[in-house]
């Protein structure tokens, strides 16, 4: 029988493997619970994600057992992150709480620099988790007219991503919708700031508590140059009907997963029970 | 940590019982660390507000229809069946392939692979003849490896034969009369047993999430329970289509028989590794049981609660004395309950008097744990209209989202440790045998097996049980930490720590989430949480076989598919075996 190209795989499918896959790149067990769930959300909203940890197994595996990342907090307001060669899969959920925590707690926004990242594995995952705590989360490289990409949540919970198109709404454009659908805190300064960064693709993440009225969407569809997305629709959607993935993709998850299997011997498998005699009473 | 009703319970009891009535529940409510521990969980017992017998009140309530639409079965035990199921408007279906029996008994472990003696797929729709198709054929792969279904499947139900007593009863049938009495009851009363139901994501199965919130087992643990429901209804189906396959005149199963079957179930020690990934569903149905039973407690005593009781623990009596268990090692065995039910029984016909049912709770405990818990179990069952509508809380408790509270002070955090995990901060790991074991997955299909440290290989992958540990390395940590910093900064620091922190904040205020025991420890009985869970789900006659597997049965008694479209009132548990007339062909 010839082996189907994509095969249909389930989101707590992909999360409950992930859970041992990603131990077996070197991801400690107390950290796999957040980065389980950032991976699975990334592939069921970008795709390419279990694709990318195949093709990044060696960089992946060395970047876990790497140099430890570091915080400068160089203001109230801003910071740096130092990924030192770390994947996004990793610094992904720590620079999320990190940038949350300091958002939520000054009620205001916060920029951070994250250096030295080694891909951007999971980055829409991460995004998505900031945005179910009540956070507007913009991406960006740094250039005020670049790219950018930006995740929130209505009041009902619905999470939405906005995107620039190639040439599109600058990040001027996105701020004016912003202000038009919720209370944005002040920006413009941290908009403004030069990149504190060093190091070539450096990411920044601006964060500030945000809830969007519900004719987000609406209003962002009548704007050219930004691509709106239902992640919550796209979450709900996969999580009824499964994610379509490449099949030697969801191998490899699985493949992973092995890794962390113990081998087995006549003693351990009494340790499951099965044989193990009765106790004398 | 002081005890509060969740909301949803809060209102409940109001609504029922008045103002007021909440503050009388907690009163009543045991606290955690009076219950919290393996012996005294594993002491529990399936009641009224356990799983399985909500569904089958729901099932009942709403007078489903299952249909057999088609069954073929040839005189070797292959088969197929295929049922559709009718609930509140919504159509499903079920299927089940079995195999020929390769004479060997299967126990139902991971490792088995795909080397079942049956297969079924409960499906979440009507799907169409090449669908279900596609689905068998799925089966017959018999290959793990290659074994996938899609998001139309809620799951499958591998199964096992009863070695002890399926082929007689098929033979017996093939002979024209029903099988001899104490046959079904001698091993159990099951023909098959469950082999673990896979669904949620497994194979590639529906997501629990994905499930549409009107469909009638939108609900936890309904999915795998019904699908259990439909391989006792397989069992009976089967060995009649075997038997006529063998014997155009064979004897069918009376319905009498059919109803004492019950469907078999083993597990294993994975159960425990899920009680600990998910502490809120244990809050959850600890919850419900301890307020319903704190209700009752709070109760006073009348003549018709007290009929009704006295009915209710003879016949459990009556159950525990009949029923016939392969081992009692580590547990109380049946016939002392039974025993111990009967003195309880003779108090409430008036040797002793009560004046609330909290007063026969404290004289039953002079009597061992699990006594005292089908006790309990019993007293749940005297206000339906309160379980019933606690149980409600089943599917809002296990909703409850674990997430970091990035905002949140090290101070606060610390607060909560504080709160809520002082006899944890307080447990002495220092002594080996605290942590001489390590949970992990084996090769054998990554089942779930316990190791000791420095001996066995495995260690760096092992499992999470161990809450104390991890509740202690955040306690130490942050000790490092101002009070006025943030979680998200101790977080960035230590993201090994996510999984306790979460754990800290999102179970404050559920007083029964934490196991307060040590799952590494040497001297720990896996077997208690297993059966607990089991418990939880509606097991009867659960009994470990080893201190790491128990078996028990669901279901036994439970009304066949024309009783339910019937809406049948039968009070259908504790059946007693019946003593069916042999009945020879004419």
């Amino acid at each position: 029988m010839t082996e189907p190209t994509y095969t249909s795989a389930a989101v707590s499918e992909i999360t409950r493997v992930a859970w041992w896959s990603l131990r077996a790149f070197g991801c400690p067990l107390g950290a796999v619970e957040a980065m389980a769930r950032v991976l699975t959300c990334s592939e069921v909203l970008d795709g390419d994600t279990l694709a990318a940890l195949r093709r990044n197994e060696a960089a992946l595996l060395e970047a876990f057992s790497g140099d430890e990342p570091c915080f400068d907090r160089t203001s109230e307001t801003s910071g740096v992150i130092d990924a030192a060669g770390r994947s996004m899969l990793d610094i992904g959920p720590r620079a999320v709480d990190l940038i949350t925590g300091l958002a939520r707690r000054r009620r205001g926004a916060v920029r951070i620099t994250v250096n030295h990242l080694a891909d951007e594995i999971g980055l829409a995952g991460t995004a998505t988790i900031a945005a179910q705590r009540g956070i507007g989360l913009l991406l960006t490289n740094g250039d005020p007219h670049g790219a950018w990409r930006f995740y929130t949540a209505t009041s009902g919970g619905a999470i939405t991503s906005l995107t620039s198109d190639p040439g599109g709404a600058a990040i001027h454009d996105l701020m004016v919708l912003l202000h038009e659908v919720g209370d944005v805190p002040s920006v413009a300064a941290l908009l403004a700031a030069d990149a504190t960064g060093a190091g070539t693709s450096a990411l920044e993440l601006i964060a500030f508590p945000f809830v969007a009225r519900d004719d987000l969407a609406e209003l962002a569809a009548r704007r050219s140059g930004m691509v709106c997305k239902d992640v919550s629709g796209a979450l709900r959607r996969a999580y009824a009907h499964g994610v379509d993935v490449a099949t030697a993709d969801l191998r490899f998850l699985y493949e992973l997963e092995t890794r962390t299997w113990a081998p087995s011997s006549e003693r351990s498998r009494a340790q499951a029970g099965f044989q193990a005699a009765s106790p004398t009473p | 940590m002081p005890m509060e009703l969740p909301p949803f319970l809060e209102a409940a009891a109001t609504q029922l019982a008045g103002a007021g009535a909440a503050e009388k529940i907690i009163g009543y409510m045991r606290p955690a660390e009076s219950i919290m521990q393996g012996p005294l969980m594993g002491a529990m017992k399936a009641s009224r507000v356990s799983f399985a017998y909500v569904l089958a009140r729901r099932m009942i309530d709403e007078r489903w229809r299952i249909a057999l639409e088609t069954c073929e079965a040839d005189a070797n035990g292959q088969g197929r069946l295929v049922y559709r199921i009718s609930a509140r408007g919504i159509d499903f279906t079920y299927i089940a392939r079995a195999y020929e029996w390769d004479g060997k008994e299967k126990v139902g472990r991971r490792s088995d692979g795909a080397n079942r003696d049956m297969f079924g797929a409960l499906f979440v729709g009507t799907p169409d003849a090449a669908r279900i198709e596609r689905e068998f054929a799925t089966f017959d792969l018999k290959n793990v490896e290659t074994m996938r279904t899609d998001a139309m499947v809620l799951g499958w139900t591998p199964a096992n034969r009863s070695a002890r007593i399926f082929d007689h009863v098929v033979d017996a049938l093939v002979a024209g009369h029903q099988p001899e009495p104490g046959l079904i009851g001698s091993a159990s009363a099951y023909l098959l047993r469950n082999g673990g139901f896979q669904g949620s994501g497994r194979n590639g199965s529906i997501s629990y999430q994905g499930i549409a919130a009107d469909h009638p087992l939108c609900h936890p643990f309904f999915a795998d329970l019904f699908g259990l429901y439909m391989v006792r209804q397989v069992s009976i189906d089967l060995v009649n289509a075997i038997a006529r396959a063998r014997n155009p005149r064979a004897a069918q199963l009376s319905e009498e028989v059919a109803r004492y079957l019950a469907v078999g179930n083993s597990s294993g020690q994975g159960m425990c590794v899920a009680l600990q990934r998910w502490p809120h569903w244990v809050s959850t149905w600890l919850t419900v049981r301890e307020a319903a039973l704190a209700y009752a407690k709070s109760m006073p005593v009348d003549a018709a609660s007290r009929e009704r009781l006295v009915s209710l623990v003879a016949r459990v009596a009556a159950y525990c004395d009949t029923v016939q268990v392969q081992s009692e090692d580590y547990v109380v065995p049946n016939k002392v309950i039974a025993a111990n039910l009967r003195t309880i029984v003779g108090w409430l016909d008036g040797s002793r008097t009560f004046s609330l049912w909290n007063d026969l709770a404290q004289a039953a405990s002079a009597f061992d744990a699990e006594t005292q818990e089908q006790l309990n179990s019993a007293l749940i069952d005297l206000y339906p209209d309160v379980s019933d509508h606690f149980a409600d809380y089943l599917v809002i408790g296990a909703a409850r989202e674990r997430g970091v509270v990035a905002e949140m002070t090290v101070g606060e955090l610390r607060g909560l440790l504080r709160k809520n995990y002082a006899w944890a901060l307080r447990y002495d790991t220092l002594l080996s045998k605290t942590r001489q074991h390590f949970w992990y997955h084996s090769v054998d299909n990554g089942e779930q097996r316990r190791g000791e440290r420095v001996l066995d290989p495995g260690e760096e992958y092992e499992s999470f049980v161990d809450h104390i540990g991890i509740v202690q390395r955040l306690a130490c940590v942050v000790a490092s930490y101002a009070d006025d910093e943030l979680v998200g900064e101790l977080m960035f620091a230590h993201p090994d720590l996510e999984m306790a922190v979460s754990r800290v904040q999102y179970l404050d205020g559920l007083p029964y989430a934490e196991i307060r025991d040590n799952l590494i420890h040497k001297d720990f009985v896996p077997a208690q949480l297993i059966r607990f869970f089991l418990a939880s789900l509606g097991i009867e006659c659960s009994t470990p076989l080893s201190i790491r597997y128990v078996r028990g049965v669901f279901f036994q008694g439970v009304p066949l598919p024309a009783e339910i479209a019937e809406g049948t009132t039968r009070d259908w548990r504790y059946p007693a075996e019946p003593a069916t007339q042999t009945e020879m062909l004419s």
